[in-house]
């Protein structure tokens, strides 16, 4: 079980509470749900099985994992993926940060009654803008996963998502039956669960849909590749992906469930509630929630529970970004203790100026969520070049599998460029409207310029290593021909 | 809420209840194995 609350804790983040509810309702509600659930099944469980045959095939890190499964020349996509998730990982401590500070806030009684929104962006303005605070909670989160991944796979990230995974739900259930109990909440119900089922026909709503499934699941990270190599011979691929898949989306529904009820039962108007709606990801979270917590009764409480949950939804996805890093330095012949003072340090040092300024770490988030895109599509080759029904009929649907997978794997992972393509095409183009005069400018926040050069750098030293790590990973292991015991 | 809204909301809610209920009892039964 340890290993299954693990890729939970993996799956759900801070995405499915802070952007889930908010790109949800910006996209008709039913229909988001119906487009988002197709793409569980397509993109998401598909690329999460595809990760679990890589990480047991070889029984290593991303790097190791690229070499042994693919062939020497293509361990730079490993190392790709790596980087790519230590991107992430820098400025998502610092997110981790935020949430901490805000269940202290709630706690202390700072988000108390009478607060306008005028003074909760106040607050949040100060926070972010007080470099001595953020580095200060960014420090604490790396601190506190830190401690986790030291103490090891079983003692340690295990160990505590027993803990953190059960106390999330029970938190986030007692928020959505608080939520859903203010006077008006029905409202963000019929918002949510609102059919409109012509909006279908509407591409941009399975684009947005699609985009949610890749970034939220988890898949294409590297981590169930990473945790692989902790499984042992029995493991059911099929029925693993499908609970990490399921359980991203029943955490996001549960949020969402939560989150527009109180927007819509809080907002002195419709017109309130949009825009609270259209405050992007932390000004829905840090701005409006906070301030409508504090207008209902024992509003505090239940601040508290939300931004705990937050925190805990984020501390157990931030236990896998740092565990790629550990991994892969482990399997260089690091032992943990090193590894994971080499990686938080060097995270935390890294993650200063993420902490330091918001349009910094919008920029990363930016690069970094299409990066997730380009490896969840070097997951994709090196499943086809190794040859897509072997890998279903040898490796996923062996025994132990709960139920046997269909050539619906191997079809998504085949049409996985074609998704891709679309996807990482839309967003780009984009992003061409939003800077129409520079949008090739490397220094503007959201351009397309400055990830054609992030991504072009990492590329190039992925590239120019390749044959040093391919050298200096060790020996990895075939853990599904393994003896059983 | 309109009766459409309470429809789909009660399909999407019983089809992950069901699925995550069914995969969630199959890896504890398979442990217990």
């Amino acid at each position: 079980m340890g290993f299954i609350l693990a890729t939970i804790g993996m799956a759900i983040g801070t995405g499915n509470i802070w952007r889930f509810p908010r790109v949800a309702a910006a996209n008709g509600g039913g229909p988001f749900i119906i487009a988002w659930t197709i793409a569980l099944f397509v993109w998401s469980i598909p690329l999460l099985m595809g990760e679990m045959v890589i990480g047991r095939k070889t029984g290593l890190g991303t790097i190791g994992a690229f070499r042994d499964f693919a062939g020497k020349k293509f361990t730079w996509m490993g190392t790709w993926i790596a980087i790519v998730c230590l991107a992430i990982m820098f400025y998502y401590s610092v997110v981790m940060g935020w949430c901490v500070k805000y269940f202290t806030l709630a706690v202390s009684g700072a988000l108390k009654p009478g607060l306008t929104t005028v003074d909760t962006e106040a607050i949040w303005k100060v926070f972010t803008t007080t470099p001595s605070q953020t580095i200060f909670f960014h420090f604490i989160s790396m601190l506190i996963a830190g401690f986790i991944i030291y103490k090891g796979v079983t003692s340690g990230i295990e160990k505590s998502c027993k803990i953190m995974i059960p106390t999330l739900f029970v938190l986030l259930i007692a928020a959505v039956i608080r939520s859903l109990t203010l006077p008006g909440a029905l409202q963000g119900l019929e918002y949510l669960f609102s059919p409109k089922l012509y909006m279908l026909a509407n591409p941009k709503i399975w684009l947005e849909a699609f985009a949610q499934a890749s970034w939220s699941t988890g898949a294409g990270w590297g981590f169930i590749i990473t945790y692989s190599v902790y499984t042992k011979k029995k493991e059911d691929i099929p029925g693993n992906s499908m609970i990490m898949g399921l359980s991203d989306n029943v955490g996001a529904l549960i949020a969402a469930m939560t989150v527009l009820p109180a927007i819509f039962a809080l907002s002195p108007s419709i017109e309130a509630a949009n825009q609270a709606l259209s405050s992007g990801n932390t000004g829905i979270t840090f701005i409006y929630l906070a301030q409508l917590f504090t207008t209902m009764p024992a509003g505090n409480i239940l601040a508290a529970i939300f931004f705990l949950a937050m925190a805990i939804a984020a501390l157990s996805s931030l236990l896998p970004m740092i565990e790629v890093g550990v991994r892969n330095l482990m399997d260089m012949g690091f032992n943990r203790k090193k590894a994971t003072l080499a990686i938080v340090i060097s995270g935390f040092i890294l993650g200063v100026p993420s902490a330091y300024s918001l349009n910094f770490l919008d920029n990363q988030d930016w690069v970094w969520g299409i990066g997730l895109l380009v490896s969840g599509l070097f997951v994709a080759f090196v499943l086809a070049r190794y040859g897509l029904e072997k890998a279903r009929t040898t490796i996923i649907n062996t025994e132990w599998a709960d139920f046997k997978v269909n050539r619906w794997w191997s079809a998504s992972i085949k049409m996985f460029p074609v998704m891709f393509a679309i996807i990482t095409g839309w967003w780009i183009w984009q992003a061409t409207t939003w800077y129409p005069d520079n949008w090739w400018d490397p220094f503007e926040v959201f351009s397309v310029g400055t990830i054609v050069a992030q991504v072009a750098i990492v590329i190039v030293i992925a590239l120019l290593t390749n044959n040093w790590f391919a050298s200096k990973v060790g020996k990895g292991r075939d853990i599904t021909m393994e003896s059983e015991e | 809420m309109s009766t459409s809204s309470t429809i789909m909301m009660i399909f999407v809610l019983g089809m992950y209840s069901f699925l995550f209920g069914h995969f969630i009892r199959k890896a504890v039964l398979n442990k217990k194995d």
